[in-house]
């Protein structure tokens, strides 16, 4: 069974931020054992083979109690135990008084949560951890995913160790058992699996650069499951072409929308960026794109839950359809003069009296995102907005241009997990400080702040979820940004391939892949 | 011949330290490699402080180049910015990549010196007419459009025709690989037919081009024509005389294309999602990987350099006029 | 051996002219045959009248070249499409019609792609890009080529060790590689055509240079150079009014062929993303846009590709007629 992946692998410590990659987890979710993990359904989902059970004891302080399943071993006959949570909760506390290796300091994607915690301790000979933490942190649940073996990080490191597979050993169903750089990685039984025998010899995972070999590849039979990097109408109905394969595009977690920088001094006012949103027709938007690879696909109203979730409500029904006659009212009403050539002009301001115009920026080399530019170009442009186009690399806009607010509007995609607590930093009031960085709208709403510090701090799952969804409702009257819709993803497997179940979380489609096997013919 | 070659080495390597100077200096210029780390607001200052130190990036662009020299002439490549030594990546790469290559020259040689000779031979025929014609159109085309023609179109039909897969369009080998010499050997050919003729088929036109012109050249000389009236017999003019004159220009020609030739091998690994030095190149490229790109330069050049001198001396072999200095 | 053998060798022997580096993309070595021999040029005070009659022979006979005529007329009619036919075409290239992925039909002959773009009109700005930017790359790597190859021919030292060693490098690594370096520095320009063109032509000129410089070699100990020099001609004058124009046949046929050369790279950087950038288009920008088009939405991928194929084919024959029109004595192994 070969599984193609879209990119290089640098490591295999997907917990740091070398080697976090979308494609390691669908590589390692077999591997490294995680205490909960995202279903298909986008719910977590408890690892009954790693645990037997894990609780919330306590509210104040927070408290969860895990306790392991006492077969759970790794690959190399050692117990999983307590040991092993302790390690990698230390590794990801982002507390300086934990070194990898040679007192380096931990190299992290991320500590959130993690630095939430006061102590975890073992007990019961290991097998139950108890974790106590300083302030309460709802999401607990994505604690403890990709657990690596404490007696080999702390031999061989953290940051690094874990780059030569042969010291990956496994605490899943699979087994590593060969790595070509840049090339395979080929997954094999693992002989000291405690659970039930997963139902493939081996799973191989052939790394390709290059969307358009897939589906001549899946037509050679060189792959039987493809998750192209970019879903598109191309691969779709190439995919189409070929015989006894089935072929999906769902909508993923992952959403595009449009942002409006407010240092500008036109967009800080809360017309303009409605007046905007009411002239982009969304709907047609979605037809001339990713709506020819799935017709579910629609304009969203929340930006905290994505209408795959159940969590989603639509709090955007004001802007649900385009509007120009409003658009053109709000525009005056933000003190904008409708020149004679039909375009706006402000009356103050460093574009006064001239045609006003906004610079379009996303990333460069993205099909999906030039269209998307050229339909925002259009309706505006009927709108009596001019629109320049100036796109960047992934490297510039990400890591220049937006952290630095220099842009006007923007097009990329926030890719949620299952887990809301990420949505804070995007919309949390703007300041210099590290936990809103990503907010590079520079937005500041007090209210804002206080619902997303609660509903962050909210253990309760449905009370939490309505505080976010508060917090969205604010969001779509300030109009900080307007989302267009979900990313579809694709997937195609060979048909006689059971029980591949889609999952558009970041958790990827090998969630279950030891469930996967032929069907006899 | 010896302080030939040396001055020739010699020349190269100065050449090459310069190039590698202005190279190191537009790849560390054109942007920060850890940009995307710190615009994720995640990420602790002190991880990147770290990355940043690994890297060199704290010092100063001279020192950096100064590190990669004294580094390089240890024969060490250096480590690449996810922490890998660059060097034995690179050499087990040259290995697929240089089946690409070494199969598209020597098939474009023969390919590019037969129908130039036929061409020649059979001159204003029909054979001539088309194959003159076909070099054109081939030496016109883009080579991933070549390539993406024969995995789309010709690969697909062979295999369905076959019942199996006889044509690989993805990578330069299979995952799993039988251990016996044999059947390793199979799969690299299946996996590296599509990729040859897709480089021989934009690299053989010139060739041919060539070699046909030279080929008249020569069969309208006079010492050809003073061959022919001494009662020679016309196959060992033809061997002979005529085609080991002829072949002498063509063999520079080749020397001289090699470079071309990598360069080529970097769109057809990437038409046909080759893991080989052309996606090396590419990737180091794009995450303004210093080394990695400095590497790949140093290796193909230095590859140009040696095949050149070899060719030179051939062409002294061939051609007893000349003796290098 | 000449006396700078470079790191070549043999190879690059003045005389002869060299052969031009080849690209690697598609269309290698472009065989630039032997320089008309100096003895078929007459420079004296009936220069004026030689040369027209010379002119009139080279005219003459490039006219009498079918296929190359042929190809001109083709190349000319193309670029008047993509001229005139664009500006009296309904569509702009980045306009969104409300057809999408429409095959050809009479409202869009080469089809619609799924965002709505009418792809002939995409095609002949596409056409119109491509064929532009070889001419940026022609005029640079011309201009830059006939300086560097006239000082090195004339005045040898520095710029010849110059010009020899900048030589060596471009042959010695894939041009391709030194482009993509070049390039990424693009992306802060947006990935302007005007750019890309800049920096091919800075790469490719060499080949015109060493031409210029071996014609310079040799014409420049002849007698009529001696006579001008003790009539009191300056350098500046020599090379200009004396030198260069013995030079010009090869100069035209290389630079009309660096042109076929210009529109292949620039189509192979855009294919690896490091070329020309939306909203600007070329040719081989639609060609790698629509790959994966190729055996479902076939128009999107087939008339980009024939245009390509067809403009480089064109000025590959233009350049071929002009060869043997500028060296009759290459004519028998015309095509």
């Amino acid at each position: 069974m070969t599984f193609a992946i879209d990119e290089t692998i640098p490591g295999f410590n997907v917990n740091t931020s070398a080697d976090n990659e979308f494609v390691l987890q669908e590589v390692l979710n077999q591997v490294w054992p995680s205490a909960f993990f995202a279903n298909g359904d986008l719910k977590p989902q408890m690892n009954t083979d790693l645990l037997t059970s894990a609780k919330v004891t306590s509210t104040n302080p927070e408290t969860i109690v895990y306790q392991i399943n006492p077969k759970a071993v790794w690959s190399d006959g050692t117990p999983i135990n307590a040991d092993d949570f302790i390690y990698n909760w230390q590794a990801q506390s982002g507390n300086s008084a934990y070194t990898d290796v040679g007192g380096k300091p931990y190299d992290d994607v991320s500590t959130t949560g993690y630095a939430n915690i006061k102590s975890v301790t073992g007990s019961n000979n290991g097998d139950t951890v108890t974790v106590v933490f300083s302030t309460p942190f709802g999401d607990w649940q994505s604690l403890f995913g990709n657990i690596v073996p404490a007696h080999v990080a702390k031999t061989v490191g953290w940051n690094t160790g874990f780059n030569d597979y042969t010291k990956v050993i496994s605490g899943g169903p699979f087994v590593i058992s060969n790595y070509v750089k840049d090339q395979t990685v080929t997954e094999t039984a693992n002989p000291k699996w405690w659970g039930k025998k997963p139902v493939l010899d081996s799973l191989i995972f052939r790394i390709l650069s290059d969307d358009s070999a897939g589906p001549p590849g899946m037509q050679n039979k060189e792959i039987q499951i493809f998750n192209p990097s970019a879903a598109s109408l191309a691969t779709k109905q190439a995919l189409a072409q070929v015989p006894g394969i089935t072929s999906q595009a769902p909508a993923g977690l992952e959403f595009e929308h449009m942002d409006f920088s407010q240092t500008d001094p036109y967009l800080a006012k809360v017309q303009v960026r409605q007046a905007l949103a009411y002239a982009i027709d969304r709907q047609d938007l979605i037809n001339r794109t990713v709506g020819q690879l799935s017709s579910t696909i629609k304009p969203i109203g929340d930006r905290m839950f994505m209408p795959t979730q159940p969590q989603y409500v639509d709090n955007g029904t004001a802007y649900e359809k385009p509007d120009l006659a409003k658009a053109k009212s709000l525009m005056q009403a933000a003190g904008m003069k409708l020149g004679t050539d039909g375009y706006f002009q402000p009356t103050s301001g460093p574009q006064a009296g001239k045609d006003l115009t906004f610079t379009l920026s996303t990333t460069s080399g993205q099909a999906l995102r030039q269209s998307e530019e050229e339909v925002v170009q259009t309706d505006l442009q009927k709108l009596g907005v001019k629109v320049t186009i100036q796109n960047y690399t992934a490297s510039q806009l990400f890591g220049t241009i937006l952290p630095k607010g220099e842009y006007q509007l923007a097009i990329w995609a926030w890719v949620d997990t299952i887990f809301p607590s990420g949505n804070q930093p995007l919309y949390c009031s703007y300041t210099n400080s590290q936990a809103c960085g990503s907010n590079y709208d520079h937005y500041a709403n007090p209210q804002v702040d206080n619902l997303l510090n609660q509903a962050v701090a909210t253990v309760d799952a449905t009370q939490a979820t309505n505080l976010y969804n508060q917090a969205d409702k604010i969001l779509w009257t300030d109009m900080v940004s307007l989302p267009f819709f979900q990313r579809p993803s694709q997937i195609a497997w060979v048909t006689n391939l059971a029980n591949v179940v889609i999952n558009t979380s970041n958790q990827g489609y090998t969630w279950n892949a030891q469930e996967w096997g032929y069907k006899a013919s | 011949m010896l302080p030939y070659i040396i001055r020739r080495l010699a020349i190269g390597a100065v050449v090459l330290v310069v190039a590698s100077f202005v190279v190191f200096l537009l790849v560390s210029l054109s942007g920060d490699p850890l940009a995307q780390l710190k615009a994720n607001p995640h990420i602790p200052p002190a991880v990147i402080a770290q990355r940043e130190r690994l890297l060199h990036l704290n010092e100063s662009i001279f020192a950096r180049y100064w590190i990669w020299v004294s580094h390089m002439f240890r024969g060490d490549f250096g480590n690449s910015i996810a922490g890998y030594p660059v060097g034995p990546i690179l050499w087990g790469k040259l290995g697929v990549t240089l089946r690409l290559v070494v199969g598209a020259t020597l098939l474009s040689v023969m390919f590019g010196v037969g129908l130039g000779v036929i061409s020649a031979r059979r001159q204003y025929s029909v054979v001539d007419y088309s194959a003159t014609f076909a070099s054109f159109v081939f030496f016109s085309t883009p080579v991933f459009v070549v390539g993406i023609l024969l995995k789309q179109f010709l690969a697909v039909r062979v295999n369905l025709a076959a019942g199996k897969t006889l044509l690989y369009t993805l990578g330069q080998q299979s995952a799993l690989l039988e251990p016996s010499f044999g059947s390793r050997l199979l799969d690299y050919t299946e996996h590296t037919i599509l990729p040859v003729i897709t480089l021989t088929l934009v690299t053989y036109p010139a060739w041919s081009r060539y070699q046909r012109a030279e080929m008249l050249d020569v069969q309208n000389s006079d010492y050809i024509r003073l061959a022919r009236a001494k009662g020679l017999s016309p196959r060992r003019v033809l061997v002979r005389h005529i085609l080991r004159n002829a072949l002498i220009p063509v063999v520079t020609v080749i020397g001289l294309d090699t470079a071309a030739i990598f360069g080529g091998a970097v769109v057809t690994e990437s038409v046909f999602g080759w893991n080989a030095m052309g996606q090396f190149l590419l990737t180091g490229i794009q995450q303004i990987d210093v080394n990695v790109v400095l590497a790949y330069l140093m290796l193909t050049a230095g590859i140009v350099i040696l095949f050149n001198l070899l060719v030179d001396i051939i062409y002294g072999y061939l051609d007893p006029r000349i003796r290098h200095a | 051996m000449p006396d700078n053998p470079g790191l070549l060798g043999g190879a690059t022997d003045p005389a002869t002219g060299a052969p031009a580096p080849s690209t690697g993309v598609g269309g290698s070595t472009a065989p630039v045959e032997a320089m008309p021999s100096p003895e078929s040029f007459v420079d004296t005070s009936v220069a004026a009248v030689a040369a027209r009659s010379q002119g009139r022979a080279i005219l003459r006979r490039f006219l009498r070249h079918r296929l190359a005529m042929a190809s001109l007329v083709l190349f000319v009619a193309i670029l008047l499409l993509d001229e005139i036919g664009s500006r009296l075409w309904p569509y702009t290239y980045s306009q969104l019609t409300d057809a999408l992925n429409s095959g050809p039909t009479g409202g869009h002959p080469f089809g619609t792609d799924g965002v709505g773009h009418d792809m002939f009109a995409q095609v002949m700005r596409a056409s119109l890009t491509s064929i532009e930017l070889s001419l940026v790359v022609a005029a640079v790597s011309m201009v830059i080529g006939v300086a560097i190859g006239a000082l090195a021919g004339y005045y040898r030292s520095w710029p010849e060790a110059f010009l020899m060693r900048f030589t060596d490098l471009i042959l010695t690594i894939p041009i391709l590689a030194i482009l993509l370096v070049l390039s990424r520095q693009a992306a802060r320009h947006a990935g302007s055509w005007l750019f890309i063109g800049l920096i091919i032509g800075f790469v490719i000129w060499t080949s015109v240079a060493r031409l210029v410089r071996g014609a310079l070699l040799s014409l420049r100990e002849r007698d009529f150079i001696e006579a001008a020099r003790a009539l009191g001609a300056g350098d500046g004058r020599i090379i200009l009014r004396h030198l260069l124009p013995n030079a010009v046949g090869p100069i035209i046929v290389n630079t009309t062929l660096s042109v076929a050369t210009a529109i292949l790279l620039e189509s192979t950087l855009s294919f690896l993303g490091l070329g020309v950038q939306p909203p600007q288009t070329s040719l081989g920008l639609l060609i790698s846009q629509n790959q994966g088009a190729a055996t479902t939405e076939w128009w999107l991928f087939a008339f980009p590709a024939i245009f390509l194929v067809v403009i480089v084919l064109c000025v590959n024959f233009i350049g071929d007629g002009l060869r043997d029109a500028f060296d009759p004595r290459q004519t028998r192994v015309r095509a």
